[in-house]
């Protein structure tokens, strides 16, 4: 069986807060992801389901309270330092925001140079061609246009783009993606997404892209890529994303669905949103066992107030979290005539 | 139907130390009564600005250079304070954007309602005051017993805009007026939010304007459509005729970048090139520089309006 180039296993994230009355908060809870060489994966859900922690825990920028995270196939907490700082250089993370994630006073050149003579040992013509080269391949054309401007002369897509370029300075095999479109103008957001799929078809970086818009999530993931539904801190449902967009099994991915905007005016006059029993936050308690979409689902039962519903395989692209997913009503699109 | 509000040819600018921001250039457009109206665009694109103009509601570094806005047959940028402050809130009233911070930290939401009932020198009594807000946040959805005597970071994102929704109905004005209603939001809240501005449309009569970047969203709600690019009107229409079939070519760009479910995924594609500075706008229309069908006299001349039936008008030359 192949290698995956990154594994997640049973990955748990408690943050406490406070000091005299402890208060704990469950961000993650039994994350289990394996993530092949080429994948592309795409986490969605809202604001506050653990996304961003997970993804952070995946780069290790923040530890686990429990669980093992696996770089190409070796336990992290086994390795030596003087490797885990040469495998660090294979997962690269890129920033949700970037108007905060560049330095402002380091030309475009020299953001990329030196990182690049850094990682690949290379300097002068060498150097410089490399730098074009990736500027190309984000799409910041002409270079030599580019090469002596500082990051306030870009927008908001363009220093996304730079930053996904420095990214790429140390030759990742992985690339971890936190939100990069959520702070860009709607017309350049396609584009970045578009250079993350050419990234992944082209130069075979594994991609794991975090978003809360499933139909962006669609676009990036459509063909072979995978969707994971994160909520409350669990993963509740998992699969390729054609299977996830047009057979949704998990109350909560259909509820999203159905929330999703579309742009035709005749279809979206028509368009049932789902409504939920309430609009709280997903319910977390340390140490008890519930579905936490339990207390606004539709068909929540008192099996789902007690035990925990782990994935269970629909068929071997679906995974899905919930007691009943075989006994709800079939899964009509909400656009659909029918 | 009836035009209730008309805006002919609105010009704004800010003064910043490095020269004028020109981010609302000759804009027209007429609002029929009990319609939504959207008006689409980028950030910094002037969409914000645009109703900023229209509600005299301006930073101080703003200049409005001419223009009219006529309401009731009358113009309101040429009213006395004193005027405005009759028409303001009772007729027509403004959710600005980012309902998170438009809300007063150290206030109860009750306060909110006093202060907004006191400040427009309505002789109403308390009591009467807190029926009415009780009222309202029913309105939109909320338990008044909790919501009204909570502080505002008691409440989530969804929560507060919707007591700002509440906030805005007091008077019972005819026109209400939305910045970027579902922006920040989640996507359930969002889809939330646009439910109930439909209901309240419908129940109350009112007419809606609203700002917003996303062109998925003013699908869902509006009746007609402004695209608005770099300060400028490029098209506008029914909302159906404009999306269905874009005649501009930033319209065409902005409905194939859109990455909704039902898009096919082989078609979506970003607009190339950036949104310009509108300090240093681009000559012509401001749009040639990313434009795929460029020609010589839109690199001189900003396009005027063309009518391409009596609803919908687009400013490009190639519909000459």
């Amino acid at each position: 069986m192949e290698i995956p180039v990154l594994e997640l296993e049973g990955i748990t994230k408690i943050f406490s807060r406070g000091y005299f009355k402890k208060k704990y908060i469950i961000a993650l809870e039994n994350i289990n992801l394996r993530i092949n060489k080429q994948d592309r994966l795409a986490i969605i859900g809202e604001s506050g389901m653990g996304k961003t922690t997970l993804a952070r825990i995946a780069c290790l920028l923040e530890t686990p309270t429990q669980g093992k995270i696996k770089w190409f196939g070796k336990d992290i907490s086994n390795v030596s330092r003087r490797e885990l700082s040469y495998l660090r250089t294979r997962v690269q993370y890129v920033h949700q925001d970037p108007y905060a994630s560049l330095h402002p006073s380091r030309t475009i050149y020299a953001t990329l140079a030196d990182p690049l003579s850094r990682n690949n040992n290379i300097r002068g013509k060498e150097l410089e061609r490399r730098v074009e080269e990736l500027l190309n391949l984000v799409g910041l054309t002409p270079p030599s246009y580019f090469l002596n401007k500082y990051p306030h002369h870009l927008s908001g897509g363009g220093r996304q783009r730079l930053a996904i370029a420095r990214a790429l300075t140390a030759n990742p095999e992985v690339l971890v993606a936190d939100e990069p479109i959520s702070m860009i103008d709607m017309s350049l957001r396609a584009t970045i997404i578009q250079i993350l799929k050419i990234l992944n078809k082209e130069l075979g970086i594994s991609i794991i892209l975090i978003l809360h818009d499933i139909g962006a999530a669609r676009f990036f993931a459509t063909n072979g890529g995978k969707i994971a539904v994160l909520y409350g801190g669990r993963i509740v449902e998992k699969g390729e994303c054609d299977e996830i967009v047009n057979n949704p099994l998990h109350p909560y991915t259909r509820t999203l669905i159905s929330a999703s905007p579309i742009p035709d005016p005749d279809l979206a006059q028509e368009k049932k949103v789902i409504e939920l029993k309430s609009y709280e936050p997903p319910k977390r308690e340390l140490g008890k066992k519930l579905c936490p979409f339990s207390h606004t689902c539709l068909y929540s039962q008192d099996i789902c107030f007690n035990k925990d519903p782990g994935l269970e395989n629909v068929n071997d692209k679906h995974e899905v979290a919930c007691f009943f997913w075989n006994r709800l009503p079939k899964w009509i699109p909400p656009w659909s005539k029918e | 139907m009836r035009v209730i509000l008309s805006i002919n040819n609105l010009r704004a600018v800010y003064l910043v130390r490095e020269g004028t921001i020109k981010a609302c250039d000759g804009v027209s457009f007429d609002i029929e009564e009990n319609t939504v109206y959207a008006i689409v665009g980028e950030s910094a694109s002037g969409k914000s600005t645009i109703i900023e103009a229209m509600t005299l509601t301006l930073p101080p570094n703003s200049k409005i250079l001419e223009g009219e806005v006529i309401y009731n047959g009358r113009d309101l940028l040429k009213l006395s304070e004193n005027e405005l402050r009759k028409i303001r809130w009772s007729e027509i009233a403004l959710v600005p954007q980012a309902a998170q911070q438009s809300l007063n930290p150290t206030m109860r939401i009750i306060d909110h309602f006093f202060d907004t009932v006191y400040a427009h020198h309505k002789n109403w009594q308390n009591n009467e005051i807190v029926k009415k807000a009780e009222e309202l946040i029913a309105l939109v959805r909320l338990d008044p017993k909790n919501v009204l005597y909570s502080f505002p970071h008691q409440l989530s994102g969804g929560m507060k805009q919707r007591v700002l929704i509440a906030l805005s109905l007091v008077f019972k004005p005819k026109i209400l007026i939305l910045d970027e209603p579902t922006s920040a939001l989640d996507v359930l809240t969002q889809a939330y939010i646009i439910q109930l501005l439909k209901d309240l449309k419908k129940q109350l009569k009112l007419t809606l304007i609203f700002v917003t970047h996303d062109i998925a969203v003013a699908a869902e709600l509006s009746d007609r459509i402004s695209v608005v690019y770099a300060g400028n009107i490029v098209e506008s229409g029914p909302t159906r005729d404009v999306l269905k079939d874009p005649k501009h070519p930033y319209t065409q760009g902005l409905v194939n970048s859109i990455m909704s479910l039902i898009s096919d995924p082989e078609k979506i594609k970003g607009i190339p090139g950036d949104p310009p500075s509108l300090l240093d706008p681009p000559s012509g229309c401001r749009f040639h520089p990313r434009c795929t069908y460029v020609r010589e006299e839109c690199k001189k001349e900003k396009p005027p309006m063309y009518s391409l039936n009596s609803n919908r008008k687009v400013a490009c030359y190639l519909y000459k």
